[in-house]
């Protein structure tokens, strides 16, 4: 087999020039505003001042909360993501266990302001919860700040980690679920001896990926966190910005942003890996594959009062979502003309920025080596939507109306967020499709444009549908970016969500709520529609 | 010691999806080496996990000596199976992986590690106790599953082409440690093979699965020197 850095598909000198173009169009994207804002710090900060702004108790309050608030979802999600798990593996009903990956699998692509909407609809002071307790005249706590970050942070990643750990699982071979029986492992010493060993490998990668996640989360704590107390580093550079207009603080902020991110992500790259997922777990046997063992543990009481539990904490923002959004009068809140222009705008973009992503991911998925591809996905990491958002306003403001490039910057900085994930999809396909039809390929001599032609681009068009649709959904549901270059003049579907949110107008943003995520899920069900009837080479699950 | 025969009553079992099912009806000679032969699809591997107790026959009844196991969860039956791959859990070491043999808890006492140092080295690996699989080469695998095979002490052993996947000097090697087990032990072994050769080794008998059931029962050097049915002749190439 080839050497893992070799490039998935080209070897002309043209293709690789491309790559190398994407490449440094993304290093332009990503370290323009950091060396321009060194220079501007230069500028406009003396030293002692930046002593003082960061021993400011703001900026401190804001890092610490940070990083609890990420450790404490981290903790959260995968303490009941494994009980989750193991209650699942015990249904013994198939159609059982796939409702609720299915379920599982939505909150991924649920845009991040119609979550905070909807935990609000739920679990706020005038949410479903707080209807029945104040029919038994008990009080309902408020969820804004710590709480509220923290149930929408579970709300995404419990899923995500029961997802992740189950696809573990899945992937050990059918031999040990014969050999566990055939020894006679069962219950607690089965979980012990197999399934948590398994599982082992994956917690870190899963923990580092929900800390990330957590600790840069934006929309969410804006929308949640209620107040100065409950403030992480990009929420402080977006209030920095775009109420105090405090350019000395958001520059520290920026700058600590990108040194606490780069920091994360040089020590988890530094950490060990996983001796598991290679070479052991790389054959299946087709054959026994087919066997299924009978016996599996026996489901109790409590594992399935659990999962009940578990369903419903996932399902029920869904719930309000559909059942409030339709009682607010969805149809007329709809047709106002401001909406329609907002929906417009939210395609037009998702649309550009899925383009652009499509065709960055193909050309650098293409010709880069495999080493080259894995910088792209720490990028995204080390530089959130709201550093890089903040970091070009501040730029180019010294020379334009930032207003006026709003959308192409819009454009842009998702279609770079969005990278990373298209990448991974196209990445997967491109090589499932080396190692079935490489060899035929080599031996009938196909290459260069042809190959392209007859064989790469036709087989996986799937691939590709799939990830522009994710691309297309991940820009339709964007607030990060267009938090600060929204406007007047620039209103998308997720930004009015917020205007009306912050306005009190809740009745009309729940209504909103409900046409985004139609048109998130309806691009993203349409991509699963076309996967499912036709036979070329599938997406790797996400 | 004579071993126990196994006895495969009427045994009748469909997969899900096949419009129509196998039916076996065959014994399987005690303390003898009965090689399991036929073409892919012809029911060898279902043959043996009905006998594991991995599948449920719909009818039928499965004997081990004059005892039924035909309801018997698979870890109670009087029977221990490799596989081609993963017979070792990757996690586990090799001490570990044979020690699940003796407990499944892997509550091991000073005994039970003597006896795992014993079977290993009577596989030829002395001191491999504490490596990972995954520093063992595919022939080693197999060898710590005839450990645990020992330590376990049943007197079934299936082998689902476990040979498959090596080469001809280790196959050997480990036929013939096959062969030493089964003398020393009296097990009746039943091992699924594509190739003649490991049969002309060591088999006792030969058992031919076509056409959804048993086409051929004999003694090895009767089925494969001298085959009368033409569908074993046209397998084997003999015609």
């Amino acid at each position: 087999m080839a050497r893992s850095d070799e490039p998935l598909i080209a070897h002309s000198s043209y293709s690789k020039w491309l790559a190398r173009l994407v490449l440094i169009a993304l290093a332009v994207l990503c370290l323009t505003p950091l060396v321009a804002l060194g220079v501007l710090a230069n500028a406009s900060l003396r030293f002692d001042q930046a002593a003082l702004i960061l021993t400011d108790p703001v900026v401190l309050r804001a890092l610490r909360f940070t990083l609890i608030q990420a450790a404490l979802s981290t903790v959260l999600s995968i303490g009941l993501a494994i009980p989750v798990l193991m209650a699942l593996r015990q249904i013994q009903y198939a159609w059982v266990q796939q409702t609720v990956r299915l379920l599982f699998s939505l909150p991924l692509v649920l845009p991040q302001i119609v979550a905070a909407l909807a935990i609000v609809a739920v679990f706020g002071q005038n949410g479903w919860f707080a209807a029945l307790t104040n029919e038994l005249q008990v009080g309902w706590p408020s969820i804004y700040g710590l709480g509220g970050i923290l149930l929408a942070h579970v709300f995404f990643n419990m899923p995500l980690a029961v997802r992740i750990f189950d696809q573990t699982l899945q992937s050990m071979p059918p031999e040990y679920d014969k050999m566990a029986a055939q020894l006679g492992l069962k219950g607690f010493h089965r979980f012990r001896l197999v399934e948590a060993v398994v599982i082992r490998n994956s917690v870190g990668g899963v923990a580092s990926l929900i800390f990330f996640l957590c600790a840069t989360s934006f929309t969410v704590v804006l929308m949640l966190g209620g107040g100065p107390r409950s403030t992480t580093l990009e929420v402080a550079i977006y209030q920095s910005l775009a109420f105090d207009f405090d350019l000395g603080r958001a520059l520290l902020l920026i700058l600590l942003q990108i040194a606490v991110t780069g920091m994360i992500v040089l020590t988890l790259s530094l950490g060990p890996q996983s001796e598991l997922g290679g070479s052991n777990f790389s054959i299946s046997d087709q054959a026994t594959s087919r066997f299924v063992v009978v016996d599996r543990p026996r489901l109790r009481f409590d594992s399935f009062a659990l999962l009940i539990v578990a369903f419903l904490f996932v399902g029920l923002p869904f719930g309000a979502i559909i059942i409030d959004g339709l009682s607010a009068n969805p149809l007329q809140v709809w047709a106002k003309p401001s909406v329609l222009a907002a929906t417009a705008t939210s395609v037009v973009i998702g649309v550009a920025s899925a383009f652009l992503a499509t065709l960055f991911a193909l050309v650098l998925a293409g010709a880069a080596s495999t080493r080259t591809l894995a910088v792209v996905p720490t990028l995204a990491l080390v530089f959130p939507p709201i550093v890089l958002s903040a970091g070009w306003l501040l730029t180019i403001r010294q020379f334009v109306d930032p207003f006026a490039f709003a959308p192409a910057l819009v454009i842009v900085i998702n279609a770079a967020m969005a990278l990373p994930f298209v990448i991974r999809i196209i990445e997967q396909a491109l090589k499932t499709h080396r190692v079935r039809h490489g060899p035929l390929e080599a031996q009938l001599g196909i290459n260069g444009w042809s190959r392209w032609r007859l064989s790469v681009l036709p087989a996986l068009k799937l691939p590709f549908l799939t990830g522009f649709a994710f691309a297309f959904a991940l820009s339709l549901g964007d607030f990060g970016v267009v938090a600060l270059f929204g406007s007047d003049r620039l209103q998308t579907l997720p930004y009015l969500i917020y205007s009306n949110f912050g306005s009190y107008r809740s009745q009309d943003a729940i209504a909103l709520a409900l046409l985004l995520t139609s048109l998130v899920f309806s691009a993203i069900g349409l991509a699963e529609l076309f996967a499912r009837y036709d036979g070329s080479e599938r997406a790797a699950p996400l | 010691m004579t071993g126990y025969h196994v006895e495969m009553r009427n045994v009748q079992f469909a997969h899900g999806g096949d419009d129509s099912g196998f039916t076996f009806d065959v014994v399987f000679e005690a303390g003898k080496i009965t090689a399991l032969m036929g073409a892919s699809g012809g029911g060898k591997s279902t043959l043996l996990n009905l006998l594991a107790g991995f599948l449920q026959p719909a009818t039928g009844s499965i004997f081990v000596g004059d005892n039924s196991v035909t309801r018997k969860h698979a870890s109670d039956r009087p029977v221990s199976m490799i596989f081609q791959d993963h017979n070792l859990f990757a996690h586990l070491t090799v001490e570990q992986n044979v020690g699940l043999g003796i407990s499944p808890g892997l509550a091991l006492r000073q005994e039970d590690k003597h006896r795992i140092a014993e079977a290993l080295k009577s596989v030829g690996l002395d001191g491999y106790a504490h490596r990972k699989p995954s520093k063992l080469s595919g022939g080693e695998r197999q060898r710590v599953a005839l450990a645990r095979i020992l330590v376990r002490d049943r007197p079934i052993l299936l082998m689902d082409e476990a040979l498959a996947s090596l080469g001809p000097g280790l196959r050997q090697s480990i036929l013939d440690l096959v062969l030493k087990l089964r003398n020393a032990k009296s097990l009746t072994v039943i091992m699924v093979t594509h190739d003649p050769s490991d049969a002309r080794r060591i088999a006792d008998n030969v058992v031919f699965l076509a056409d959804k059931g048993v086409i051929g029962h004999g003694p090895m050097k009767e089925i494969l020197l001298s085959p009368s049915d033409p569908r074993i002749a046209a397998y084997l190439g003999t015609t």
